[in-house]
């Protein structure tokens, strides 16, 4: 035991087995993860996408009514 | 009842005033492409109420992943034998460095008791928790 970091652990066969089952269940739940990761990250995106069309929209709506106001009111 | 006269005479008031309004066709154009542009910010609008639902569900899906996740490391973790480091050691092979390491925390003086909060921890503390206990075994590893 010189090298205390590389102390070897012995674990049992039935706990092994638990083990790597585990780990399997573990990578497929991390695959999940990522998948419903990527797919909140699309909708994020979309939401961006969206909310910056409803900024532009806005603006839009503000000039031409600046106008119409204009064109009503210029007799006063 | 008497029948109203077409003579009869129409007060002041109620006199219709005109005002002129110059480039007529482009200002209804104008209006009906505000109205447009109004009815594209409704679509926006409930195009955002329908990603913020989708996402809220993609959330959840996400938090229970992440919670079994959790659960899955944690049972992980019960199935390897506990032990302790310092037993599995040489002890020819402890250093003067980690013995002082060790003494400080011996040596420590009682903590002053102080009251604590009644409110329940909340997810975030709780997570904090886990990642502070964590590194604090990663820590011990590392000093070792």
């Amino acid at each position: 035991m010189n090298n205390d970091k590389n102390v070897p652990v012995f674990v049992k066969i039935n706990d092994y087995k638990e083990i790597l089952d585990i780990v399997d269940v573990m990578k497929q739940k991390l695959k999940e993860t990522k998948v419903s990761l990527e797919h909140v990250k699309a909708l994020k995106q979309q939401e961006d996408q969206e909310i910056g069309d409803w900024e532009k929209n806005i603006a839009e709506i503000a000039k031409r009514l600046s106008y119409i106001d204009s064109a009503f009111f210029e007799n006063e | 009842m008497a029948k109203k006269t077409i003579n009869q005479e129409i007060p002041e008031e109620d006199t219709p005033y005109f005002v002129s309004i110059k480039a007529p066709i482009d200002l209804r154009r104008q209006m009906l492409e505000s109205s447009k542009k109004s009815i594209h910010c409704l679509q926006n609008h409930q195009r955002i109420l329908l990603i913020r639902e989708k996402k809220k569900r993609e959330m959840a899906e996400l938090n229970d992943s992440i919670k079994e996740l959790i659960f899955l490391n944690k049972k992980f973790n019960e199935k390897l034998p506990k032990y302790k480091h310092e037993l599995l050691r040489d002890p020819k092979t402890i250093t003067k460095e980690t013995q002082e390491a060790v003494k400080p925390i011996e040596h420590r003086p009682p903590k002053v008791a102080r009251p604590k909060p009644m409110r329940e921890k909340t997810e975030l503390e709780k997570l904090e928790d886990s990642l502070s206990s964590i590194e604090g075994k990663l820590k011990t590893l590392n000093t070792q």
